[in-house]
């Protein structure tokens, strides 16, 4: 019975073929989609798993604000150590230490010398709480010794051309300060899978750091770039440890503490944490979620050609039904068949579909920045999804079919006399073809929605001028020779200014204690080390009082300049109430007293997911300041950065020139959103060419169907354009239909999306007709190919058979 | 064997019913074989239908041997009817995507009959109506003389206890028609009960009994000799 049943299937796949083509691709096309976004969703769930020791391992965060809500990644290097020996739940703690804020660090061994970005201080016990996969060395003693370094498997080759370094030595400037110390190699990861939060090449001990006395004491409970994780003992609750982190943050600092502490599942970095600070942007449970549901919608269309096409072909299929029943089939077998025809048909698409995903995955990773990849052996859970969502296809496109045509009843079908079903089943089609638009057209407005909000992104005004800005790391060759340096840059014309500073926009986040004139509290805030030409090289506006002044003296260690933020958060009148008024920071266990000189105009130092936050502005030396930015003329860039490279390496010889352009910069903080983007493009532009397809099948069915009235209404003398239009008419309205439900839910959708800007674009209606246009024009297109097919038929071909 | 008793059937059209068979009675024993006769529109093909199980009267009782057919589920009269009739066509009914053998071999699928019995049943068919040649060929490949027989050979492949047959010679040449109706005839003698429904008088001659249908009702039922 089987196989009598694939071989009809097979013969019926051979005889209807545009039908079948249709089906099968459609079908292909949404299973591949299903797929990548499966495989896709899966990656980022994965994140941080594989650890063994995932579920019980935590990071410490902290919050700036009252209400609690952790704000910041990165903690202090004191509360680690006094967390372990506090807490009997606790296990182990580590923490990691980044380098002022990931600034590349110049790395040599011989001749090879690179700026290297992925690069932590860790404590010695990192690979008892991760499990990072050891190639050679010893996981409990790699880092128990001070200068000894692990590297991974990628780095090994670069440096040594061989993958057993150990014993080798790698010299490297950690602090950036003209200071290079050898390191021990004592031990070889395999490379981090992208899937991991924390990513490093390079992983030094913890004792090697030279201020960790000072980091661990005077500044030990500061807001630093230290990353805390902690390992609870098994069976622990956190809730019960998180209830005494306010207990010990009052024990070690007191009272007078301007911060919470939190614990955060690691599991839950990746999709639901969205701190400053943040080792890497984070995905997005909410992008999961949507993503998941385009998968699923776009693969109902798909489906629903294949319901669609079968009902309109119905009038073939009844009259098999017919007969069959005739012979002794019950209903029951007929849906059997009909079921078995279509999973044959998704299994088909399903094997279509492989090699789509095989060529179309180098895409996908290129989108989301992966590199995901099917291992395909022995792994038995995929393929029985795979199987699954065949079988899933099959059934749910199949079933309406498979009981619609066996519930004919055998004379009706064979006299061919009209029942009642048909008339439903042309409103399910037509209910359908709205629904497939519907998705669509709700898919076009989303792509048009995060487009422009995107573009606003990338030109709105950051309150400076970034797209000539370039920024490069700052070593201590060219700190000491700061001023001659920047006299002789400053000589090219196109090198219009530069400035020193700690942190640069779409970097920056540390923050401060700051004790104000008239406001009650010590406040938690951004603080920005700079050198007296920041707002200038930046362009960045003076709302109040005045810029920094070099020839002011008393400005390199007591002038502060605050934002506009700064002055709506204290609730002063005008910014020019702020200027005069003395303002003390503390910053490592120091205190800075000095006055507000100045209220500079807003600038984004952060993602337009944020408002400009409150920030305090001061001079610092130069040992504080971590970064050089450039601005260049907008004319002969290439010249001046080699113009830049070759002054630099007078000044610099030990560190190679590297920059990047703060707009790039920028851009990846709303990499996530772009993704976004390029991702609702991909899919809505499939999703229209399915819809399309069953459309132009659907399209070729009526036009068939209605071959002799066009001959009759040609004989009456109508014109190609008279049933052009007439036959049109019906899938323009279905179109319509869809526009009038998508445009409302592609609204409520977008107008959440846009929420989570501070600075986000308004929808407008045009936004929508042009969406709709679009997807109006496609069907009609689609369409066109069928209607004028018909319409310029000989109508005596059409009557003959009368 | 088959048992009407003041059969109705009509279609309702808006507001009007539109009567196709009114008050039928009729009796047919076992190992009859009776020519229904009538003008077109009479109703001859409805009451085939009706009695064939694949349409049901609007009122009236049908007992076919002691099963009252009338108050049977659907399911219980495809059993009923995929055990006991096979079915003839003026236009055969084929399945086109099916070649001669499959055709044969769909309602023994149904019947669920193993592979080796059913292979050798489909040859001793085909050897019976001398089609062997033709069993690999599909339907349209086939002239209409031949398609009627193949689907003569569907009906009867299941040894059925009764055959109906609507206007089964309608489409063919004389030649070809009364090859068909010799093969009636040899089934009849094997033992078959048929209703056929037919215009032609000569072809009623192989029946034992005629019953003619007029606007839905029995004007005649003659046997005969
Ligand atoms: N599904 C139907 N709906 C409405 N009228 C029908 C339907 N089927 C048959 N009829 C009508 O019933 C009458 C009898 O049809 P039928 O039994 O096929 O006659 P015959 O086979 O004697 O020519 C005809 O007038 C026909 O139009
Ligand atoms: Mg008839």
């Amino acid at each position: 019975m089987l196989k009598n049943y694939f071989k009809l299937t097979l013969r019926h796949l051979l005889k209807y073929r545009t039908y079948s083509f249709i089906n099968i691709a459609g079908l292909a096309v949404g299973m591949t989609c299903c797929i990548l976004i499966l495989l896709y969703v899966r990656d980022e769930q994965r994140y941080d798993r594989f650890h063994e020791r995932a579920e019980r391992i935590f990071r410490l965060t902290l919050s700036t604000e009252n209400d609690e809500q952790p704000t910041n990644a990165n903690t202090s290097f004191a509360q680690g150590p006094a967390l372990a020996a506090d807490f009997p739940e606790v296990e182990a703690v580590v923490r990691f230490r980044k380098m002022g804020w990931g600034e590349k660090r110049v790395f040599a061994h011989d001749d090879n010398r690179f700026y290297e970005e992925r690069f932590f201080f860790a404590d010695k016990n990192v690979f008892e709480v991760f499990s990072f996969p050891f190639l050679r060395g010893n996981p409990q003693t790699a880092l128990a010794e001070p200068f000894s370094i692990v590297i991974t498997e990628a780095m090994s080759q670069k440096y040594f051309g061989h993958d057993n370094p150990l014993g080798e030595t790698i010299s490297l400037d950690p602090y950036n300060d003209g200071e290079f110390s050898d390191y021990k190699i004592t031990g070889v990861l395999k490379n981090l899978p992208h899937y991991s939060h924390i990513k490093f090449d390079f992983l030094a001990s913890f004792a090697s750091q030279k201020d960790l006395a000072v980091m661990e004491g005077r500044r030990g409970w500061g807001l630093e770039s230290a990353f805390t994780y902690v390992l609870l003992k098994p069976d622990v609750s956190v809730a019960s440890v998180q209830a005494n982190l306010p207990a010990f943050l009052e024990r070690h600092v007191g009272k007078e503490h301007w911060y919470s502490l939190h614990l955060q599942p690691l599991t839950e970095i990746r999709l639901h944490s969205k701190l400053r600070a943040e080792l890497e942007p984070n995905g997005d449970i909410a992008y999961v979620y949507i993503f998941s549901a385009i998968a699923v919608f776009i693969l109902l269309i798909a489906c629903i050609n294949f319901m669609n096409l079968a009902t309109a072909q119905s009038a073939q299929r009844t009259k098999e039904v017919g007969m069959r029943k005739v012979v002794g089939a019950v209903r029951a077998e007929l849906v059997k068949q009909f079921l078995i025809e279509s999973i044959c048909l998704s299994l088909f698409a399903l094997i279509i579909a492989f090699i789509l995903i095989e060529a179309s995955l180098p895409l996908l990773n290129n989108i989301v920045g992966k590199q995901i990849e099917i291992a395909y052996a022995n792994n038995w859970p995929f393929v029985a999804t795979m199987l699954g969502l065949a079988l899933l296809t099959g059934v749910v496109a199949g079933s309406y079919p498979a009981f619609f045509l066996s519930a004919s009843r055998p004379i009706e079908s064979l006299t061919g006399k009209t029942s009642g079903g048909k008339k439903a089943a042309a409103v399910l089609r037509k209910g359908l073809v709205i629904f497939q638009f519907a998705i669509s057209v709700i898919l076009v407005v989303c792509t048009t929605v995060v487009y422009y909000q995107m573009q606003y992104i990338r030109h709105k005004n950051l309150g400076f001028e970034r797209d000539t800005i370039i920024v490069a790391p700052l070593n201590d060759q060219i700190r000491h020779s700061y001023r001659a340096a920047k006299q002789a840059l400053l000589q090219n014309s196109n090198l219009l200014a530069m400035t020193a500073t700690e942190q640069v926009p779409a970097k920056a986040g540390n923050g401060a204690g700051y004790t104000v004139e008239g406001l009650d509290e010590p406040q938690g805030l951004t603080r920005f080390f700079a050198d007296q030409d920041f707002l200038k090289t930046y362009g960045i506006g003076i709302a109040a009082g005045r810029d920094f002044d070099e020839k002011i003296s008393t400005d390199a260690a007591g002038a502060f300049l605050v934002n506009e933020a700064f002055v709506r958060m204290a609730e002063w009148k005008s910014p020019a109430e702020a200027i005069g008024r003395n303002i003390t920071m503390s910053h490592g266990g120091q205190a800075y007293p000095g006055k507000i000189v100045g209220v500079v105009k807003d600038f984004n130092i952060s993602s337009f997911r944020e408002t400009v936050w409150p920030l305090v502005i001061n001079v610092m030396p130069m040992d504080k300041l971590n970064f050089i930015s450039f601005r260049l003329a907008r004319q002969n860039v290439t010249e001046t950065l080699e113009y830049l490279s070759s002054a630099w390496s007078k000044f610099a010889p030990s560190y190679p020139f590297d920059y990047y352009f703060l707009d790039d910069d920028f851009a990846r903080l709303h990499q996530a959103d772009q993704q976004l983007g390029r991702v609702f493009q991909t899919f809505a532009f499939l999703a229209i060419g399915i819809a399309c397809l069953g459309l132009f099948g659907l399209a070729a069915f009526t036009a068939e169907r209605r071959t002799k009235e066009i001959g009759v209404r040609k004989v009456l003398g109508a014109t190609v354009t008279n049933v052009v239009g007439l036959l049109s008419k019906d899938f323009v309205k279905l179109v319509l239909w869809a526009n009038l439900i998508a445009w409302p839910v592609a609204w409520y959708a977008m107008n959440r999306w846009l929420q989570d800007f501070a600075y986000r674009i308004n929808i407008g209606l045009w936004t929508f007709v042009l969406s709709g246009g679009i997807a109006l024009l496609i069907a009609l297109t689609t369409v066109s190919f069928q209607t004028i097919k018909a319409a310029l038929a000989n109508p005596v071909e059409s009557l003959r058979y009368e | 064997m088959i048992q009407l008793k003041s059969l109705f059937k009509y279609y309702s059209n808006k507001f009007v019913k539109t009567y196709v068979l009114q008050d039928i009675n009729l009796q047919i024993q076992q190992g009859e074989f009776v020519t229904i006769m009538g003008p077109s529109g009479s109703g001859k093909s409805t009451l085939l239908h009706i009695i064939g199980m694949l349409d049901e009267p609007n009122d009236g009782e049908y007992h076919f041997f002691d099963q009252p057919v009338h108050k049977l589920n659907e399911k219980q009269r495809s059993e009923l009817h995929k055990n006991y009739i096979g079915f003839v066509f003026q236009s055969y009914h084929l399945i086109d995507e099916l070649t001669v053998y499959e055709n044969l071999e769909t309602p023994l699928l149904y019947q669920k009959v193993k592979t080796t019995e059913r292979k050798s049943m489909i040859a001793d068919i085909l050897d019976r109506f001398q089609i062997v040649a033709k069993k690999d060929l599909f339907p349209n490949q086939l002239s209409g003389g031949h398609q009627q027989l193949v689907g003569i050979a569907r009906a009867v492949i299941v040894n059925p206890k009764l055959i109906l047959a609507d206007e089964p010679t309608g489409n063919l040449n004389s030649a070809q028609g009364e090859e068909i109706m010799n093969l009636f005839k040899k089934l009849h003698q094997e033992g078959t009960t048929i209703i056929q429904v037919t215009h032609s008088e000569k072809n009623a001659t192989y029946g034992s009994r005629i019953v003619h249908l007029l606007d839905g009702r029995v004007d005649r039922d003659v046997q005969v000799s």
